[in-house]
């Protein structure tokens, strides 16, 4: 009788150790796969950043613009290419960076934009106007998670 | 309940059971499995921070050289180049950049640096006015191993391109 209520207790054991590691995996895959988005995320989002602004590269073709209501300022890229000047104005709102393309001097409205990636938040910084700063972040489990890019501009 | 003790009973006096063979066999199964399993969350979680870190140096060498291109000498990160490791001679730059684990700027006899960015320039012979075409070459090192890495000082990320900036003089570099 000792022998089997040993036995059992071995199983018994091995079954919580079992449960244990499994939970604890799946928390730990959890956590991997939320860090790999995020990771994804900003990537995404300074490439695009990036791409945006080397597409029109050009002299006064990029600034930065304070909107009512919204903390940190907007990027602005004028695209001088086309008959009708547009604007392309990227901020983040509501998690997601976000884009809208307006003509230029018409008024702009914050819903009138597409999201393009989960973001928190989006600091542009113009330095001595021979470079944009711009960094990233997006809160993970409860860390934070940034990356800065920079471009130089071109000068007059 | 009873049921089930009285029929386990029967299998003690019938001497059907486990072994002592069967258990280790058992034991030693699951321990294998839990190694294994536990072994595959700490490669990913590997991965992760080498990917992570592949993204920071990535960027962080972009920065440096638009910094170059825009002549940001004074501003982050150029300005954090330790002046004691500059030589500027024959149109050459040699300068290091040191950080902590969250990319944090700091000195290379910090115990907590773990990430060197090392940066090379070298002009060209064909100078135009005030500007030079430069060789730059970047390398971004970490100074302590991967937790399950061979390599003692792995290089996160190299890249060698030219620049056309202006000249390098002594009063240009912090």
């Amino acid at each position: 009788m000792i022998e089997l209520v040993l036995v059992m207790f071995l199983l018994i054991l091995f079954s919580v150790a079992t449960l244990s590691l499994v939970i604890g995996s799946s928390n730990a895959y959890r956590d991997t796969i939320k860090k790999n988005d995020t990771i994804s995320n900003l990537r995404i989002s300074q490439a695009y950043i990036h791409t945006k602004i080397r597409q029109n590269l050009e002299v006064d073709a990029i600034s930065l613009r304070d909107f009512e209501g919204v903390e940190n300022a907007f990027l602005v890229i004028k695209d001088n290419h086309s008959p009708v000047a547009y604007e392309t104005i990227i901020f983040v709102k509501d998690g997601y960076l976000r884009e809208a393309l307006i003509i230029e001097g018409f008024e702009f409205d914050l819903d009138s934009s597409f999201p393009v990636v989960e973001l928190d938040e989006i600091y542009f910084e113009l330095i001595d106007q021979k470079g944009l700063s711009f960094e990233t972040t997006l809160n993970t489990n409860g860390s934070e998670n940034s990356l800065t890019g920079f471009i130089a501009l071109p000068l007059n | 309940m009873i049921w089930f003790l009285k029929k386990t009973k029967k299998s003690i006096n019938n001497r059907f059971g486990f072994t002592l063979a069967e258990l280790i066999i058992s034991v030693g199964t699951l321990a294998i499995v839990g190694i294994l399993t536990i072994q595959f969350f700490l490669s990913a979680k590997d991965i992760n921070i080498r990917s992570s870190e592949l993204d920071h140096s990535v960027y962080l060498t972009n920065t440096i050289i638009e910094s170059i291109k825009a002549d940001l000498w004074d501003r982050y990160p150029l300005d954090a180049i330790s002046p004691n490791s500059i030589e500027t001679n024959n149109q050459s730059f040699e300068g290091y950049i040191f950080f902590n684990k969250d990319w944090q700027i700091t000195s290379a006899t910090d115990p907590r640096a773990l990430f060197e960015a090392a940066i090379f320039l070298s002009g060209q012979a064909n100078e135009l006015g005030d500007r030079t075409l430069y060789d730059i070459s970047i390398e971004i090192k970490r100074i302590k191993p991967y937790f399950r890495g061979n390599e003692s000082q792995p290089v996160l990320y190299a890249t060698d391109t030219k620049i056309y900036i202006e000249t390098l003089k002594e009063d240009l570099l912090p």
